[in-house]
């Protein structure tokens, strides 16, 4: 992914690698994004949708949608996009996850099926041609010497800004008290008079609209094109894997490292052996604690 | 019982005895060439299914098959070598490669081996794909791989060649794989997919059951890819990607996964109608997506459950019978 990102070049070495630690920080948001939906339906249904990657190429579709053609502001795209996404999730958790709950296999099996489905439909609709999504903000700062443009600071402030009210009503909220229970113990919570299937179908919405802002963020970034969702989801499997499935905090570190050392590591690496090399890190990280750096055993 | 057995037994010889025989009466290259491609996805289902059986679903099957297709090529065209010592090596390699991965990956259960095999298949892809682009041609991939030496000069053509082999593969693969399933190795493989913790409280280490399971179904794979590879005459990483690994998911899940015949099935019947969709590229894909999550919702035993369900239709008067070989058959 990050090879896209213009930084790199001839330049000062601190400006080069202060630049890589923001664009690490906003690469990491980004997959924390992606991260959170996956390891919050995975505390809740105990499955892992494979396809939640499409609803990142689905929310990049959609910004793309409402800023070229109908010119919307941008926050206004972020929310109607977020909604867009979120009601694809609804749909698509009571057409097909609903019957896997608890099932890994057959959600595995079924999501496999749903990236086909939806990366074709997008190419059906929207072409092999890859889009770019205009500005949303010029001009730049310089702080210290450094230029920061004004968009990737206001990218980064916003996906800052998701991940914050998330953890605010994952941790203040009865809603959120119920989802943490159920991910400890799903049958306590039954008993408490708790509908999970409910809190399956709120988690699974939640973090389709989460991974939709995901893709709006990064839409002004990179270009949108169908297969989009393959490789972050990648990233964020590998982020859920290490930090430990199903935490929250797990998947808040996790992100971020694997941020850095991607915008990090390719200023020196080509990114596919930043990938293989991230891959070499899973496995030594899992040899020490097999659960995740966060996570508890699973059955 | 016996005499249902005798006759599943005389339908197998007589289908392998047609398939022999074809190449003789029917020389249509194309034809002969789509039933290679088949008998192929036929072996690859079956080793993957047999991983399955033990319980990981291991989305790295197709990256071992990546590992034997490039492995051969690259040492036959760059150091020489014949196909008959090349492929039984790289199949070796692929096999070392899964007895070294394999502890590891096989201390992870479920989600956690699912997610990590198929991160496995990516920086397998990675691999060719970008490292030593002199041995492994890079992007571009290796083009131009000799036909294994020995096949022309018995009178064979490629295609036929390519027929004979896969066929002698997938009959070995085949029957190889249902008579380890009905020894004690496949029911204690069984055993551990359902309850690995029980399994261990009488003193079996399911792990190494596993790890042989994934072992075999390497090394099967990555010669398969050898095959391939010179009989198709190019690889290029991309081909051995995700879609490729969805595709023998695909394959062994619609067949039915309770039974060998399964895979076998889903295998054979499902690579013949996709050749006849190929032109519809796109739209195939969608289809195929669409096929596998209505087969999961709507069928979960898949083609198997159907012909059991027609079967026991039939003969409502046996139907106790027909329920206890479906349960039996779950085992």
């Amino acid at each position: 992914m990050f090879q896209q990102l213009p930084q790199r070049g001839i330049v000062m070495p601190t400006e080069l690698w202060v630049q890589g630690l923001l664009n690490g920080v906003i690469l990491g948001t980004i997959y924390i994004l992606i991260a959170l939906g996956l390891t919050l339906v995975f505390s809740i249904m105990r499955i892992i949708n494979f396809a939640h990657g499409e609803f990142y190429m689905a929310g990049a579709f959609l910004a793309w949608i409402f800023l070229t053609r109908f010119s919307l502001p941008y926050w206004l795209v972020v929310i109607l996009a977020m909604a867009g996404t979120a009601f694809l999730g609804l749909v698509i958790e009571r057409l097909i996850f609903r019957r896997f709950h608890g099932d890994m296999l057959g959600a595995f099996v079924a999501g496999l099926g749903l990236v086909w489905v939806m990366q074709m439909l997008a190419l059906m609709i929207f072409g092999t041609v890859e889009k770019k999504i205009p500005s949303i903000l010029s001009g730049s700062v310089r702080i210290a010497g450094m230029i920061f443009s004004y968009e990737r600071i206001a990218i980064l402030f916003t996906g800052i800004f998701l991940v914050l009210v998330l953890h605010a009503l994952v941790q203040y909220t009865a809603w959120g008290r119920a989802t943490r229970a159920a991910a400890l113990d799903p049958i306590a919570i039954q008993l408490m008079g708790v509908d999970v299937k409910k809190l399956g179908s709120i988690v699974f919405t939640l973090g389709a609209a989460l991974a939709g802002a995901a893709g709006v963020l990064v839409g002004p970034l990179f270009t949108v094109s169908p297969t989009m969702g393959s490789a972050p989801v990648i990233k964020a499997f590998i982020i859920i894997i290490v930090g430990g499935m199903g935490s929250f905090l797990g998947a808040m570190i996790g992100g971020l490292a694997l941020g850095l050392l991607e915008s990090i590591g390719s200023l020196y690496i080509s990114s596919a052996w930043v990938a293989i090399i991230e891959f070499l890190a899973v496995i030594i990280v899992l040899l020490v604690r097999p659960q995740g750096l966060m996570g508890s055993a699973v059955e | 019982m016996r005499r249902n057995k005798i006759f599943v037994t005389s339908l197998w010889f007589a289908l392998i005895l047609l398939f022999l025989l074809l190449p003789v009466v029917a020389d249509n290259p194309y034809l002969l060439r789509i039933l290679a491609i088949a008998f192929m996805n036929v072996v690859l289902a079956v080793t993957f299914w047999l991983v399955l059986r033990a319980g990981p679903l291991n989305m790295a099957h197709i990256g071992f098959n990546a590992i034997g297709a490039y492995l051969s090529a690259a040492l036959v065209m760059h150091k020489g070598w014949s196909f008959w010592l090349s492929a039984p090596v790289a199949a070796g390699v692929a096999g070392l490669c899964s007895a070294a991965v394999g502890p590891i990956l096989l201390r992870l259960r479920g989600p956690y081996f699912f997610l990590v095999s198929f991160a496995m298949l990516e920086v397998i892809r990675l691999f060719f794909h970008n490292a030593f682009p002199a041995t492994f041609g890079g992007a571009a991939g290796l083009v131009g791989i000799p036909v294994p030496d020995g096949i022309t000069s018995i009178g064979l053509t490629p295609v036929t060649g390519f027929y004979v082999f896969t066929l002698v593969l997938a009959i070995i693969t085949v029957a190889g794989t249902a008579r380890l399933m009905s020894s004690q190795f496949g029911v204690v493989l069984s055993a551990v997919r359902q309850s690995q913790d029980l399994t261990a409280a009488i003193g079996i280490d399911g792990n190494a059951y596993k790890l042989t399971a994934l072992s075999i179904s390497a090394i099967i794979s990555a010669f398969t890819g050898a095959v391939f590879a010179h009989f198709n005459g190019v690889v290029h990483a991309d081909d051995f990607g995700l879609n490729r690994a969805v595709i023998v998911v695909l394959h062994t899940v619609v067949g039915g996964t309770g039974h060998i015949a399964g895979p076998v099935l889903g295998a054979f019947v499902f690579t013949l109608i996709s050749e006849q969709l190929r032109q519809l590229q796109s739209l195939q894909l969608l289809g195929f997506g669409i096929v596998l999550i209505v087969v999961l919702i709507a069928a979960p035993r898949g083609l198997l459950g159907l012909i059991e369900w027609i079967r026991q239709r039939w003969s409502t008067k046996a139907s106790w019978r027909s329920q206890t070989v479906g349960t039996a058959q779950d085992n």
